[in-house]
């Protein structure tokens, strides 16, 4: 296993007037979105396991599991990145949850940031979820 | 094959690769001279493209308090058993702290200590809180560059006449377009090259490795088939990493000062090998000594974390969340903390990488390959090895300097018609659905393991010998002709096909270079048993090789090792 996309949670994220955050944010290029109009990742053995979907996903859809062959059953991590951290929560074979907090960016650099409305590109444009970034307070 | 679109763009700079090289040198050349055009090409997207998709916690190369300049070519020298270029490492030294510098203005956390300065994790290394190292180098380009990026555009050849660049090919992903990218000068700034060995897991964890599976040596494919001449391939890098997770060793041997044990509890390295330096030994040298321990029945071999208090431990976890995430999740999973159940160490399989060991294109002090204007930094440039992100932002700096200093003068780059039909032909006709096909993760399965039997993979404990290198040669030429029935359904598994093509170029290089130095320089590395002893007397120079497409002949060439010359680098 490499992650999971909660069918249940994602909700396309304005797909297709927009490409996805998840989409977007892949190093490998392997999610996709399925005609329902849900994320889904096309092959779970090519996964780094980066986590850079699961932190970017507004929709805190996306989880980490580690392959059966590595450590055995159910296990979790789920992220979500604040402007200047992100939130950890990691979830063992019982059930137990940990939380940790890491630090992601300078508080002083933040002033110059570009804002959200701003955070676009030519060839695959940010504009439609850039709104469901600034209202959930989530950066990149 | 369905008509493909081509989209034709000029530039005066083309920068393959938006990573720390590729980034660093559009932001230098944008600062030095605004109206300079400058276009990016990026086969992922720029914010969470290669090695730093999942961040770092360290920067390895800064010139910490007590070192100088001299003191770190010298390590990196000594580290390299003494065949590096010099030069270049001198150079990369003098801006790894501004580096530093800029990426924490740009918002990259460094933590300090109570004097206000970055907290040395060792030799050479900073701690930085790098899970957004690469959105932060990203936001800063992205506001010089704007539109000037074009991510998931994958580089398939460069363009090159009368031994000058002037472009390079490409396709886009997702607007499923062909590319002609013409330009005055290019930057090859991609990653280096992982996958060419069978790596440590297998099945559903194949992809567990350690550097980033999708760093496919593209960008040394394209310039071995432009015919530039590429130096030191055989210098492969194997790294020392936590098992399964393949998770990087800094943060525990450093950070948290554990030291190395055997099964039996015995710090190793002080003392079963005291002789080879102990704890001080070069990095090759202390993997080749765990490897011996596990040979010699003494294994497995730890970092031994059983020291650290609770609160230490929790600190640990989350240090990792900055680079290897899988590994905090990996202690949890298991119910156990780093105290109770310390990181158990192997090697990994060979990459080949510039960044870390020394393989990549020879280039002159301003990063300029054999082939006019076309420059390489980062992982691909040779010579320089332990450059690390810091050192790959300062060659990405030289370059863009070198670029703006003269991109005025360069003649306007040309383009034949009919290479861009050729070469439409040779990127596209994979998708055909023909008789007979094979699947680009089949290739890649054989090529892993002939280079694993063959070519010192793991499975033979990383050791060569002439004749299974013949082997591996033969086996290679003949997978390169199958990998004309390669088939991609769509343009993912397109890109999947032309990763496994540059890696078995890569392979061909590798495989030649391998061959012909007859000595054993850097243990596990490049280990030789037929020629088990290091030969400064006839080896203490470079092996480099130009690749000839039309005959498939690889050429080998010796260049000299030339000690340090400042005043050269000072003019």
């Amino acid at each position: 296993m490499g992650i999971f996309i909660d069918p249940n949670l994602c909700n396309g994220c304005g797909f297709p007037q927009s490409e996805t955050p998840c989409n977007m944010a892949c190093p490998g290029d392997l999610i996709y979105m399925e005609s329902t109009g849900k994320a889904q990742i096309c092959c779970n053995a090519d996964c780094w396991d980066c986590a850079a979907c699961i932190k970017i996903c507004p929709q805190h859809a996306i989880e980490i599991n580690l392959p059966f062959e590595i450590v055995g059953k159910e296990n979790s991590i789920k992220a979500r990145a604040y402007k200047d951290k992100t939130i950890w929560t990691v979830k063992d074979e019982k059930g137990n949850e940990q939380t940790f907090e890491t630090t992601a960016r300078n508080e002083t650099s933040l002033q110059s940031m570009i804002s959200p409305e701003e955070f676009t590109d030519t060839i695959d444009s940010y504009k439609g979820i850039s709104k469901t970034f600034t209202d959930l307070g989530a950066d990149i | 094959m369905n008509p493909i679109e081509i989209k034709k763009l000029k530039t005066d700079f083309l920068i393959i690769g938006a990573g720390a090289a590729g980034c660093f040198a559009a932001y230098e050349a944008k600062k030095l001279n605004p109206n300079m055009d400058i276009l990016m090409v990026e086969k992922a997207h720029i914010d969470r493209s290669g090695c730093l998709a999942a961040g770092i916690n360290a920067l390895n190369a800064y010139i910490t308090p007590g070192n100088t300049l001299e003191s770190f070519v010298d390590y990196i020298k000594k580290d390299s058993m003494d065949l590096i270029r010099e030069d270049l490492v001198y150079t990369i030294a003098k801006e790894v702290n501004k580096v530093a510098d800029i990426l924490e203005k740009w918002g990259l956390p460094i933590p300090k200590d109570e004097n206000g300065k970055p907290i040395v994790r060792g030799r050479g290394s900073i701690v930085v809180q790098g899970e957004r190292i690469k959105p932060i180098i990203a936001q800063a380009v992205k506001r010089e560059l704007k539109d000037k990026i074009l991510n998931r555009v994958v580089v398939t050849n460069l363009i090159v006449s009368n031994n000058k660049v002037c472009g390079a090919f490409a396709f886009g992903l997702r607007d499923k377009k062909f590319y002609v990218l013409e330009a005055k000068a290019v930057l090859v700034a991609t990653g280096g090259a992982s996958g060419i060995y069978k790596p440590n897991n297998e099945g559903q964890a194949r992809h567990k490795t350690w550097y980033s599976p999708f760093n496919t040596g593209a960008g040394y494919a394209i310039g071995i088939r432009a015919g530039a001449e590429m130096t030191t391939f055989e210098m492969r890098y194997v790294s020392m990493r936590i098992k399964d997770l393949m998770a990087p060793t800094g943060a525990v041997a450093q950070g948290v000062k554990a030291k190395q044990v055997n099964a039996l509890g015995e710090r190793y390295l002080e003392e079963r090998y005291s002789k080879y330096g102990g704890h001080g030994m070069s990095t090759p040298m202390r993997l080749w000594a765990t490897l011996q321990e596990n040979i010699e029945g003494r294994g497995p071999c730890y970092l031994d974390t059983t020291h650290l208090n609770k609160e230490q431990s929790e600190k640990l976890k989350a240090y990792y969340l900055h680079m290897t995430p899988g590994l905090t999740l990996y202690w949890a999973a298991r119910g156990t903390t780093p105290n109770t159940d310390p990181p158990e160490i192997v090697g990994t399989e060979p990459f080949i990488v510039g960044g870390h060991a020394q393989a990549g294109y020879w280039v002159d002090i301003n990063r300029m390959s054999t082939i006019e204007n076309l420059y390489a930094a980062g992982d691909v440039a040779g010579g320089a090895p332990k450059k690390y992100v810091p050192g790959a932002a300062v060659e990405g700096m030289i370059v863009a300097r070198h670029v703006v200093s003269r991109f005025e003068s360069i003649d306007e780059p040309t383009v034949a018609e009919k290479d861009i039909k050729d070469e439409i032909q040779r990127v596209f006709s994979l998708l055909d659905m023909r008789k007979e096909v094979i699947l680009p993760d089949e290739l890649e399965l054989r090529m892993q393991k002939i280079m694993d039997e063959y070519a010192g993979g793991i499975s033979s404990n990383y050791v060569l010998n002439e004749q299974k290198l013949i082997k591996a040669r033969k086996y290679i030429k003949d997978l390169k002709k199958e990998s004309k029935s390669l088939f991609g359904n769509n343009f993912h598994e397109l890109m999947k096909c032309h990763e496994v093509i540059d890696r078995l170029d890569v392979a061909q290089v590798l495989i030649e270079h391998l061959i012909y130095r007859k000595e054993t320089r850097w243990p596990v590395y490049q280990s030789r048993a037929d020629y088990p002893e290091r030969d400064d007397k006839n080896w203490l120079k470079f092996v480099n090789s130009i690749y000839d497409q039309n005959s498939d002949v690889i050429k080998i060439i010796e260049r000299e090792c030339k000690p340090l010359d400042k005043k050269l680098i000072e003019v």
